[in-house]
């Protein structure tokens, strides 16, 4: 279940990545947009990834909308919390690779201070951003009003078997 | 093919229902002496009804000496026993008795109720 | 009763201030085929998820019977969401190698083919739920939770599901619960009846017990005053008073017209009853 989440991720990041790359192509043509096409590129890059990141976050929750959705996966053998592993994971993954590729661009001067804000915060509020969505596993079994955030609760306590 | 069909607004049980159903088809010579009888689950599926429902009507009609579970082979109908006879009997006048409670229900009178019987028989 | 396969011990379910079930217990048998019906919001789906394990309850626990493990309690619903772009070929894949099922294990529906290449959101409702069926009828469940969903399938596609069922509960001896509120269209699969309202279980009667404990009376003929009438509906041109529980012998010493009734206009007549009993209070 984790290889199909996360094949599934990569293939929406690729396609996303895909058009942020095309994209400048008509904005130079069209607009006549000074400079070269990276500098239209970076802050293209720049806020998509902060739109992906909350993306990928609500596509986890999304996906699962209302209780009836829920069946199915809790359905399936695997835990509570090893389901939300499995569907939060491949996610976390992405946006890790970003952050990291984010550093590494950073630090071997790809991008640099005039290019482009340092890619760690950008990555860094995609993370904040995703993590909210993302029901709170937590053991108050009486605060939430709402099925879905219900069906998680008690986490790490698990059903009766 | 088996003439079954089970009432669910009736107050008699389903598993009677079929007992009754079966029974009548056995009477009534359609289902003949060796005719295998269809396998519960199937009857279950074309009666919608539980398998437990089915299984204890074969097992009543068992019982009864209408059937036979051959094991491995399902059920079977026995060769006529000889009380065939009375059963047909006691069946009619359960038919009849419910009849002659919804003809005098009417107001008629027995005399009315015996001549229109003979009325539509003879139209028969 | 034969041996319990799943029970529910004082389940309750709060969301906020509204109590969804409220101290539910229920013993269910091995191989049992149980109906749930009930007005809107009784807590019927509530309890059904708390059994198949996908709500945890606030408090109570449910408690499984020996041997009974997660992978072998089926919830049928009517929406497959989790993966909607795939195929039915891909979905099955999934599904069996998510519970280690032999490739050649998926049952299939009778009387009714799907063409394996289609999509699931392709499908219609109720082609979902006999397909979501078939996999679930790979596990080999010993427990068949059924919500809902048999109403909304078309005479055709309902009548294969409840042969399916039927095929399940024969061969496997699966225990079968089903949430509906219209009880005709389980047809007279369910022995036992249980009636929801206001997240409490009202009544717990084998089917044919139930049927002989409530009559209705219609118009307004000889009507002893001392009868326990659950129901009444009156209007200018109507009057039915639905009894319960009802005794034989009043057949004859009452002089009123005692009627059978089908299982719909009992539960009806429960309903009806809870509604009046809480404008009341």
């Amino acid at each position: 279940m984790f290889r199909k989440e996360l094949a599934d991720v990569l293939k929406q990041t690729a396609c996303f990545l895909a058009v942020v790359a095309v994209l400048p192509i008509p904005i130079i043509l069209f607009k006549g947009a000074p400079g070269p096409y990276r500098a239209v590129l970076a802050p293209l890059l720049e806020m998509g990834l902060v739109f992906w990141s909350l993306f990928l976050g609500a596509s986890f929750l999304g996906r699962e909308q209302g209780q009836r959705a829920v069946e199915y996966a809790l359905s399936l053998p695997h835990s509570r919390l090893g389901l939300l592993i499995r569907l939060a994971g491949p996610r976390l993954l992405v946006e890790l690779a970003f952050l990291l590729a984010g550093v590494i661009a950073f630090e071997t001067g790809i991008l640099s201070d005039s290019d482009i804000l340092p890619a760690g915060p950008i990555a860094g509020i995609g993370l904040q951003l995703f993590s909210s969505p993302c029901p709170c596993p937590s053991s108050s079994r009486t605060s939430s009003g709402s099925a879905w955030s219900r069906s998680w609760a008690g986490m790490p306590q698990a059903w009766p078997f | 093919m088996l003439r079954l069909n089970v009432d669910p607004a009736s107050p008699v049980p389903a598993y009677q229902q079929v007992i009754q159903a079966v029974s009548i088809e056995i009477i009534s010579g359609r289902l003949k002496e060796g005719d295998r009888l269809p396998p519960i689950r199937e009857l279950a599926k074309i009666l919608k009804l539980n398998p437990n429902t089915v299984a204890k009507a074969y097992y009543a009609l068992e019982e009864n000496g209408l059937i036979e579970s051959r094991p491995g082979s399902g059920n079977w109908v026995k060769p006529r026993p000889p009380d065939l006879d009375s059963l047909r009997r006691s069946m009619l006048e359960a038919e009849t008795k419910a009849y002659l409670e919804q003809a005098l229900s009417l107001g008629a009178s027995l005399e009315d109720v015996r001549s229109s019987i003979e009325r539509i028989a003879r139209h028969e | 009763m034969s041996d319990p396969i799943l029970t529910a011990d004082k389940l309750t379910v709060r969301y906020g201030r509204r109590t969804a079930l409220d101290g539910v217990s229920a013993t269910f048998a091995a191989g049992e085929a149980v109906v749930i019906a009930g007005s809107n919001g009784a807590g019927k789906s509530t309890l059904l998820r708390c059994l198949g394990g996908a709500i945890i309850p606030d408090l109570g626990r449910v408690v499984p019977g020996p041997g009974l493990d997660r992978a072998r309690i089926g919830f049928v619903s009517d929406r497959l969401s989790l993966y909607e772009n795939w195929t039915l070929r891909e979905a099955w894949r999934f599904h069996r190698k998510e519970f280690g099922i032999a490739a050649a294990g998926r049952p299939p529906i009778e009387g009714f083919t799907l063409d394996e290449g289609r999509r699931i959101r392709h499908l219609s409702v109720g082609e979902r739920t006999l397909f979501h069926l078939s996999l679930i009828l790979a596990q080999r469940p010993a427990v068949l939770l059924i919500d809902e969903v048999v109403h909304g399938l078309d005479p055709f596609l309902r009548e294969r599901f409840l042969e399916t069922a039927i095929g399940a509960m024969d061969e496997l001896k699966t225990a079968v619960i089903m949430v509906n509120h219209i009880l005709s269209d389980t047809a007279e699969i369910p022995e036992r009846v249980l009636i929801m309202d206001g997240g409490q279980v009202i009544l717990d009667e084998r089917r044919e017990d139930l049927m002989a404990k409530v009559k209705k009376v219609a118009g307004d003929a000889a009507f002893p005053p001392s009868l326990p009438v659950l129901f009444e509906t009156a209007s200018e041109y109507r009057r039915d008073r639905y009894i319960y529980p009802f005794r034989e012998e009043w057949r004859r010493g009452s002089g009123a017209a005692f009627t059978d009734i089908g299982l719909d206009e009992i539960v009806k007549a429960f309903i009806g009853g809870a509604y009046v009993q809480k404008r009341a209070r």
